[in-house]
């Protein structure tokens, strides 16, 4: 499978997202082409300050995508997922705003005749679950690790593109076909409140550790993100607390120990809070 | 397009939803042009296609048919055998130097009175846009 | 036909401040004078009053006048009116014609002007009309003293009982296995806190017991043709496998039945009933029914049959098969009730997932004395909450579910918010986006409730989670805006309660289409008019009553079943219907005997003549639909009053 790739800007920095990230890919045979030439997409503090700017920034992206042959945009952070979606929803529904777009990606002799549609990485796995190639035999992670998702606030809000969207299963449905099993938890879409955590972290905490302690109570003992914001905050929000830390890992890293990757190609040595317990490699 | 041009509009309605809805658009003191003059008929499935090839004839600008949602018929199915004849006319339509935009079925249900003054302003710019049924000048020769 | 020459009047109404002056009625009544045929035209205040009326009748007496066309409302309103008038003066109801100019012209038309030109043209396409009309023949037809009640639920029932009070025979048909419907599963009744089962099973019994009824229940209609005053409906009635002649409704059979594990829908799902089953303790009738799907007989061809061998009357019986009745009826009563918003969907308030979230009927059955916890208010663990969140407008008022007002859940919230502080002295948050109380001692029930404590919030519940912030303050976290102080809102809950909207019942849309019954875009049945006949519909004889039309109240449904009760029996008694005029006909000297009619005919209503070859019209059963007038390549078929020459006049005056 190719996909026309949008990494965004925190990718490369994340813990460990970008090791986990290639190496399960090169596993399932899934090849990430980026997008040449690709620029912040504004995230959601562009279109706060200036709005044809923040559509200039995403429309650039999508006329690369299409010049470049992509028919879709494949993002693994939910901050540029929304924008993107945001952004597409826009364009899609006002030829008064994809003409100003147009007019000024004419610097560069770009043009864009619509928005190219928007996909989260663990969206497109699940839809080609079939297509890819699954290594065969058990799950590898330790029993006792008890996997909870969390899928923040921006993946499913407002778009409601997955079935029962406050609650979605998209995760446990693909965990499940590496053999791994998941605890049930109600805090899967609650906001961590990355954004704020520089200005208001004393509010931030609060949301934090309301996440942390649902999936504690209800047994979870690693948290398996999909957002380089959310994976930070969660991670370093515990940063200080008096109480046992929760790991918190993308759900490639959790993919891929489930898959028998080693842990040293997956990155986990960056995360905040550690991982213990897993098959030394 | 000349712009001072009113085009003439009859509308051969059924009398238990789309006539009914007229009378809800009505009531509802709902505004839309007055271009349209309604023919009530008990049912589209009575509408004879010469109705149709008279109105134009005779110089009307579009013809409107609006029955009741199929499944909805006072008369079972009354409204499918309309759009069964609605769609073989408006196929000859343009044999006769008419085009098929000028005929338009729409389902109109009783209830469905902003829908009935939606329809009637849309069909009326389409007909506007269109400009004056052809027969009009062609009569001279 | 004889051609009489034409002397048409022509009467412009007012209509009040309605037609006039939106459109002018002078210039149109002086145009009409001034249209061929056309011997006076008038104007005039309002047509449909007495003067109005007298008007014309003075006219065609003076001027001989053999046509006339009023120019005012819409026929649907007033036709009746000037016809009776017509009539009065010696002329043919039939040789009248109504110009549309108010809800097609004055109300519609922003110029002033473009009115006036519209109206004329709709009175010159009339006067163009009417002067082809001539007098109709219409017949009498006895009409069948008997009605049938579709739907048994409090609706059905009081309608079944006014009617049979009346002395008619009513046939009563429930699908499920006993009649009493919704009310049956209440607990109190607001805003009078009235016992529903203390003042529903005295309606029960008497419909049960009255020698004019026949309860036709775990039965449905299937059919129904025909016209007002000779419906024919089939009824399937669906097999029991319990002989209702024979059982005494001892109840033996229940109790051995070794399935004992089916979540029993009469108790919502919250409790279990047994294989054979009757739905609750006072059900009418008491025959209970085996429910097929999972008897270890019938379903899974187990060797049981416990239930047969314990039944002293020899009552069971595995062989019966659905059956299916023909009953004739002259009036139908459509009652079928609603359904309960499935809160589901709405995954944010965590109904089916978090086991002490219950819908409003849940709650009713947990308040109710043969309900699964005999009454008490209890949580699934056995204890008493301390802290219940009550949700308004569940489903309702929204834009993603039902759009409208569901116009009884302010009401029963407040019952149950009542109740619960009643029984168990918890705090009670009730939420709500508008409180809606109107009512005959509805608003005095709501000051009442504010009274007893209860902490009314206004503000739409965002979410229900099991994410309990302070441990042991409730099993539930209820997040809200409360939007009159501006503050958001976790508050701790034990149980929370969901005050679901009201649907259409499940299979009102088949309803819909065996009785033409038109539908709005929620799926409620039409009323004819919704104000002046709202127990009515389009087609003559069929009438509706309770929430099948929307939905209401018990008052309300009650007073609905009675008025269409009342319709139907004014229809039985007067004895016969005159038969509709405007029906087709074929003219045998022009028929080609090709027989297309035949087969566009939706009733049936044409037959081959063999010995003349020509195709007949049997006009007890056509309708007037015109299918085969459209359809007859010789123009042999035509509809009464809506032939060839009357259409074609209208569209010729509108476009000369």
């Amino acid at each position: 499978m190719i996909y026309g790739f949008f990494p965004g800007c925190a990718y490369q920095a994340a813990a460990g997202y970008k090791e986990s990230v290639d190496s399960l890919c090169n596993l399932l045979g899934i090849e990430l082409r980026e997008i040449e030439d690709w620029n912040c997409c504004g995230a959601t503090a562009a279109f706060s300050c200036d709005r044809h700017k923040a559509l200039a920034l995403t429309g650039r992206l999508f006329a690369l995508a299409a010049r470049q042959g992509f028919d879709e945009i494949v993002t693994v952070c939910n901050a540029c997922y929304s924008t993107l979606k945001k952004a597409a929803k826009l364009l899609g529904s006002d030829p008064g705003l994809l003409e100003n777009v147009n007019r000024s990606l004419k610097a560069e002799s770009l043009e864009l005749s619509a928005p190219v549609p928007v996909k989260h990485l663990l969206e497109v796995m699940f839809r080609d679950r079939e297509k890819l190639s699954w290594p065969e035999g058990p799950c590898r992670l330790p029993k006792d690790i008890k996997v909870a998702t969390y899928y923040g606030c921006q993946l499913t809000r407002p778009w409601q593109n997955v079935p029962r969207a406050l609650r979605p299963d998209l995760m446990e449905q693909l965990f499940t076909v590496a053999g791994l099993e998941t605890v049930d938890h109600s805090a899967r879409t609650l906001c961590c409140g990355a954004s704020h955590a520089v200005a208001y972290p004393g509010q931030c905490r609060v949301l934090v550790s309301r996440i942390v302690n649902e999936i504690k109570a209800k047994g979870g003992t690693l948290v398996a993100t999909i957002c380089p914001l959310c994976q930070f905050n969660l991670d370093q929000g515990q940063h200080g607390s008096y109480r046992a830390k929760l790991p918190v890992a993308y759900f490639t890293q959790v993919l891929g120990l489930a898959l028998g990757l080693p842990p040293a190609e997956l990155g986990l040595k960056k995360l905040l809070v550690p991982l213990k317990n897993i098959p030394a490699g | 397009m000349d712009a001072s041009f009113e085009p003439k509009i009859i509308a051969l309605v059924c009398n238990w939803c789309t006539y009914t809805a007229a009378d809800l658009a009505g009531t509802s003191r709902l505004k839309y042009p007055a271009n349209v003059r309604l023919v009530r008929l008990m049912c589209t499935g009575m509408i004879d296609v010469k109705y149709v090839i008279k109105a134009f004839l005779e110089g009307a600008d579009g013809v409107f048919i609006g029955g009741c949602h199929p499944g909805d018929c006072h008369y079972i199915n009354g409204n499918l055998k309309a759009r069964k004849r609605i769609r073989s006319v408006g196929s000859i339509l343009e044999n006769f130097g008419f085009d098929p935009g000028r005929l338009t079925l729409q389902w109109i249900g009783a209830s469905e009175g902003p829908e009935f003054a939606r329809h009637m302003t849309e069909f009326v710019d389409t007909i506007k846009k269109l400009g004056p049924n052809p027969i009009k000048t062609r009569m001279i020769l | 036909m004889n051609r009489e020459i034409p002397r048409i009047g022509v009467y412009v109404c007012h209509c009040g401040m309605n037609i006039a002056p939106q459109v002018d009625v002078e210039q149109v009544a002086g145009f009409a004078g001034r249209l061929e045929h056309v011997v006076v035209a008038r104007d005039y205040k309002f047509m449909c009053s007495n003067p109005g009326q007298e008007l014309i009748e003075d006219d065609i007496k003076a001027h001989n006048l053999n046509r006339v066309v009023v120019a005012s409302c819409s026929p649907r309103m007033h036709e009746a009116t000037f016809r009776k008038a017509c009539q009065k003066a010696g002329l043919s109801p039939y040789n009248f014609q109504m110009a549309n100019i108010r809800e097609q012209a004055s109300w519609v038309t922003a110029d002033s002007g473009r009115a006036t030109a519209k109206a004329k043209d709709l009175v010159a396409a009339a006067v163009r009309r009417v002067a082809f009309h001539h007098p109709l023949q219409t017949r009498q037809v006895e009409v069948n003293k008997s009605v049938l009640v579709i739907g048994g639920g409090i609706a059905g029932i009081q309608a079944a009982i006014s009617a049979a009070d009346a002395g008619y025979k009513v046939y009563l048909v429930e699908r499920e296995p006993s009649i009493g419907g919704h009310m049956a599963k209440f607990d109190k009744t607001f805003p009078t806190l009235d016992c529903a089962a203390c003042i529903m099973t005295p309606k029960t019994v008497i419909a049960g017991q009255h020698e004019n009824i026949e309860l036709l229940t775990y039965c449905e209609v299937v059919g129904l043709e025909g016209f007002v005053g000779n419906y024919k409906a089939r009824i399937l009635k669906k097999p029991r496998y319990v002989d209702e002649d024979k059982c005494t409704g001892c109840g033996t059979c229940m109790e051995k039945c070794p399935t004992r594990k089916i979540p029993s829908g009469f108790e919502e799902n919250l409790t279990f009933r047994p294989a054979i089953y009757s739905p609750f303790p006072q059900a009418v009738p008491k025959t209970p029914v085996i429910d097929a799907d999972n008897c270890r007989l019938l379903a899974k061809n187990k060797r049981c049959g416990v239930c047969a061998k314990f039944c002293e009357a020899d009552a069971i019986d595995f062989n019966q098969e659905p059956r299916h009745l023909e009953i004739t009826v002259g009036a139908v009563i459509v009652a079928t009730g609603f359904s309960a918003f499935d809160p589901s969907p709405m995954v944010q308030y965590g109904y089916g997932l978090y086991p002490e979230v219950y819908t409003s009927l849940q709650f009713e059955r947990l308040n109710n004395a043969t309900g699964p916890t005999a009454g008490r208010i209890l949580m699934k663990d056995g204890r008493v909450p301390r802290k219940v969140a009550i949700i308004h407008c569940v489903g309702s008022r929204d834009k993603n579910h039902l759009p409208y007002c569901s116009r009884v859940c302010c009401m029963y919230s407040l019952k149950f918010s009542h109740l619960v502080r009643e029984k168990t002295g918890a705090e009670v948050w009730s939420f709500y986006i508008d409180m809606r109380s109107p009512g005959k001692l509805y608003e005095e029930f709501y000051n009442r409730v504010q009274a007893e404590g209860v902490h009314l919030v206004r503000g739409k519940v965002a979410m229900v989670t099991d994410i309990v912030d302070q441990p042991g303050s409730g099993n539930l976290t209820v997040v809200a805006e409360n939007t009159l102080t501006g503050r958001n809102l976790r508050l701790p809950v034990d149980m929370v309660i969901l005050s679901v909207g009201l649907q259409p019942a499940r299979g009102a849309e088949e309803v819909a289409r065996m009785t033409g019954i038109s539908t709005d875009g929620d799926g409620w049945f039409t009323e004819l008019h919704a104000k002046l006949a709202p127990v009515n519909t389009p087609t003559a004889g069929i009438f509706l009553a309770g929430c099948c039309q929307g939905p209401k109240d018990i008052p309300d449904t009650v007073a609905q079943a009675m008025a269409a009760a009342g319709q139907a029996t004014a229809l039985l008694a007067k004895g016969t219907v005159e038969t509709q005029a405007e029906i087709s006909s074929i003219d045998p000297d022009t028929c080609s005997g090709c027989r297309s009619c035949l087969e566009v005919c939706p009733y049936n209503a044409i037959y081959f003549d063999e010995g003349r070859r020509v195709a007949v019209v049997n006009d007890a059963l056509c309708q007037g639909c015109g299918s085969c007038a459209a359809t007859c390549p010789s123009s042999a078929a035509a509809v009464a009053q809506f032939n060839d020459r009357q259409v074609m006049a209208e569209i010729d005056a509108i476009l000369a």
